[in-house]
């Protein structure tokens, strides 16, 4: 049996894996796991204590579910697509764990964004002031979150930023850390509706999440009362 | 201006000239042929790269009409276009579109100029754009389409597709980057690139193709401008202008050697015979111009030696000449003073016979009263004769070359003179004057006995001894007696001045057998005297 996760972020996001817990009866070295990027990876160990997870991108999360795969972890919806029209794979939803805000010293209006992720995303519930009142500025993210690009793409496409600049781990929390002459895109715990990022203003943007796929009668998937998931497999 | 820089002009003139005429030539030749190379290879790149360009535009047409034909047949993209939940679709449709086609730059508008999908910068949807359309209506364009990563130029066109009552219009295009201007390029020595409205003009343009050009929402003119760097031209150039510089130096340098070596050649000889003719002069006619060579120089050497025998002749004529006016003034000036000194006398003496003859005892006292009267003509004759010693040159002695004092001995035309001369010839101490006056008395008298043909031979060596020999007439010992005991002149002036040297002079002759003079300043001579009739002093 085997597991697989898909995934944008180079650095994994603090948060969520805490409604996900490891069923005891799962033999992580007998199972695939495969993540689209290291938010899932994060997320498939948590299912999985021990397992080897494998990071695969968009076409290597659809080969994985040809071949012998029996986990993945994603958020990508070309791939949640097709698990879904497999008869021999389930998808299941899991908690919505990660936040897309904009990190600024001012408070920059802000585009649609929902549409600009290949990700299941959805609108925060919380909402900060939008009253622009400075310049436009470039829009930094961090590189290889393919997310936060695209959000970033987003801002300057509708003329709202003048460039999207990715920075690797150290400078983008450099640059974060800096007197915010530029525009930051933070990931941070979904639900999180404070409006402040230490000396600077965060307008929360999205909110995304992943789902789980797995493979039909290789895998069992348990939620308890908490809402908390636990994989087992098939006696 | 001296002979060797004349020389080294000429040599120059001569080598450079035609070298420099030569490069200046092949220089022109190939900068003609080579410019129209380039000229015709700039207009087949031209040609190439319009109808590259005309090609471009057309597949990116045809792209875009493939698309307009798929377009209504995507049941999809129509859900899409009506369901916001199908959005995504719309929104990835340009993208996926664009890499199936090949293209660079996709974007579908709507009718307002609304992006609905756009496959170069799929999030920039939404944004309105109503001016590309309106602005590429007019065929293909240069279009400076933004992405997220900046501007990039695209060779864009329009097509347009309708999906029910929805007019789509597409805008398309192929990347114009470096990879592109390089297929443009086909010739390795031209290069295409690209000018933009602002840019800095390059100075290798060769040629240029003007392409619309989108930017700012403004319609402007960019340029496809085919170059060469004309750096082999300019390399060839310099290479043929280094040879030639080359052989220019080379040709200067063998001009120089050349120039120098002839002028060695021919003004060298000249620089001697100019110090030989700037040493001749009147007291000094001992120049000899002798030479060997047959050419002009030898020529010159041998009219100059002509020269100087002419005038060693005329000299010796001209010095005789004067010495007889200077004589003959001389004697005069002595006889009429000697006649003065006698006339006193010979009245005295007039007297003393007058009165002898009429009363011979009154000749003591007539003697007594006339005897001062003698006394002063004697003493004025004594007087007179003290004073013309006086007029004889007194030289001091010197270190004479008898050699040189024979070589100034010139012979009339007629006369051959043949010198033996034995360079180790001692040199004497003696008044060259003198020395002279017997080689020249001796030579005279040589040359006035053997009349208008013969030869006369100066003989020396190293013993000290002169000789002098004629083929003239000879003498008789009564001749030869005869000349000894002459009137001043000739022999006796010889015999005086030998014996005032304290050398020796011999005289051997025979009638037709010439004469030979021996003169031997050191001692004996060294040689027997040949046939008999000589004289000793």
């Amino acid at each position: 049996m085997c597991v697989l996760a898909c995934g944008h972020a180079v650095t994994p996001a603090a948060s969520p894996v805490s409604v996900i817990l490891a069923g005891p009866t799962i033999a992580a070295d007998s199972l695939h796991i495969a993540a689209t990027d290291s938010f899932g990876v994060v997320l498939a160990q948590h299912l999985a204590p021990g397992a080897n997870v494998r990071v695969v991108s968009n076409r290597g999360a659809l080969d994985f579910i040809d071949g012998a795969g029996d986990v993945v972890v994603t958020d990508r919806p070309s791939v949640i697509r097709y698990a879904t029209s497999r008869s021999d794979f389930a998808t299941l939803p899991l908690p919505w764990d990660r936040q897309y805000a904009l990190v600024s010293a001012g408070t920059p209006p802000t585009p649609d964004v929902l549409n600009a992720v290949h990700a299941e995303a959805r609108i925060p519930r919380a909402a900060c002031a939008d009253v622009f009142d400075g310049p436009m500025r470039p829009i930094t993210y961090m590189a290889g979150d393919s997310i936060a690009r695209s959000i970033a793409e987003r801002f300057v496409g509708t003329g709202l930023a003048t460039s999207a600049i990715p920075l690797g781990h150290a400078a983008f929390d450099q640059a974060l850390a800096g007197e915010g002459h530029q525009w930051y895109l933070v990931t941070r715990p979904a639900g999180n509706d404070t409006c402040a990022f230490g000396a600077l203003k965060a307008q929360p943007l999205i909110e995304t999440r992943s789902e789980l796929i797995v493979r039909r009668g290789a895998v069992g998937v348990v939620a308890d009362t908490t809402g908390s998931m636990r994989l087992e497999t098939t006696p | 201006m001296s002979f060797r820089a004349r020389l080294f002009i000429a040599f120059g003139l001569i080598a450079l000239m035609p070298l420099i005429g030569l490069a200046i030539g092949v220089r022109r030749e190939m900068d003609q042929r080579l410019s129209a190379q380039y000229r015709s290879r700039v207009a087949a790149l031209t040609a190439v790269t319009r109808t590259d360009l005309a090609q471009t535009s057309t597949t990116v047409g045809d792209r875009l009409a493939s698309l307009r034909d798929a377009l209504p047949d995507d049941a999809h993209l129509r859900t899409a276009l009506r369901d916001p939940g199908e959005r995504a679709y719309l929104l990835d449709y340009a993208g996926q579109a664009m890499r199936m086609t090949g293209l660079d730059m996709l974007q579908l508008q709507e009718e307002h100029g609304r992006i609905l999908s756009s496959g170069h910068f799929r999030n920039e949807y939404d944004r309105l754009d109503p001016t590309l359309p309106h602005l590429l209506a007019g065929g293909a364009a240069l279009v400076n389409a933004r992405t997220p990563d900046g501007p990039r130029l695209v060779l864009a066109r329009l097509d347009s597709a309708r999906i029910g009552d929805r007019r789509i219009t597409l805008v398309g295009g192929i990347a114009v980057d470096s990879a592109f201007l390089g297929r443009l390029r086909t010739d390795s020595t031209l290069t295409v690139s690209l000018a933009l409205p602002g840019d800095s003009a390059r100075d290798d343009i060769v040629a240029d193709i003007p392409f619309p050009f989108i930017s700012n929402d403004s319609l402007a003119t960019a340029r496809f401008v085919i170059s060469h760097p004309s750096t082999e031209l300019d390399a060839l150039r310099h290479s043929v202008d280094r040879w030639f510089a080359a052989a220019v130096a080379l040709v200067a340098i063998a001009a120089t050697l050349g120039a120098v070596a002839l002028a060695a050649r021919i003004g060298q000889p000249l620089a001697a015979l100019a110090a030989e003719t700037e040493r001749l002069d009147l007291d000094r006619l001992d120049v000899h111009f002798a030479t060997n060579r047959d050419d002009e120089i030898g020529t010159l050497s041998r009219v100059l030696g002509a020269l100087v025998r002419r005038l060693r002749s005329s000299t010796v004529r001209l010095r005789e000449a004067e010495r007889r006016a200077t004589v003959g003034d001389l004697s005069r000036q002595v006889t009429h003073d000697i006649k003065n000194g006698l006339a006193p006398l010979r009245h005295v003496l007039r007297h003393f016979d007058q009165v002898a003859r009429e009363d011979p005892s009154a000749l003591a006292p007539v003697f007594a009263e006339r005897r001062a009267t003698l006394d002063a003509s004697v003493a004025y004759l004594d007087a007179l004769a003290r004073n013309y010693a006086l007029l004889t040159p007194r030289s001091e002695p010197q270190r004479i070359d008898v050699n040189a004092i024979a070589r100034s001995v010139v012979v009339p035309d007629g006369i051959t003179l043949r010198l033996a001369l034995d360079p180790a010839m001692p040199q004497i101490t003696a008044d060259p004057v003198g020395v002279r006056r017997i080689i020249e008395n001796i030579a005279s008298n040589a040359v006035h006995a053997m009349g208008n043909a013969g030869t006369l031979t100066i003989t020396t060596t190293a013993s000290g001894q002169l000789t002098i020999e004629d083929t003239g007439s000879g003498m008789t010992q009564e001749q030869l007696a005869r000349a000894f005991e002459g009137p001043g002149l000739g022999l006796s002036i010889v015999r005086r001045l030998v014996t005032d040297l304290a050398a020796t002079l011999t005289v051997d002759t025979a009638p037709g057998r010439g004469t030979r003079v021996t003169v031997m300043f050191h001692g004996r001579p060294d040689t027997p005297i040949p046939h008999g009739g000589g004289r000793s002093l």
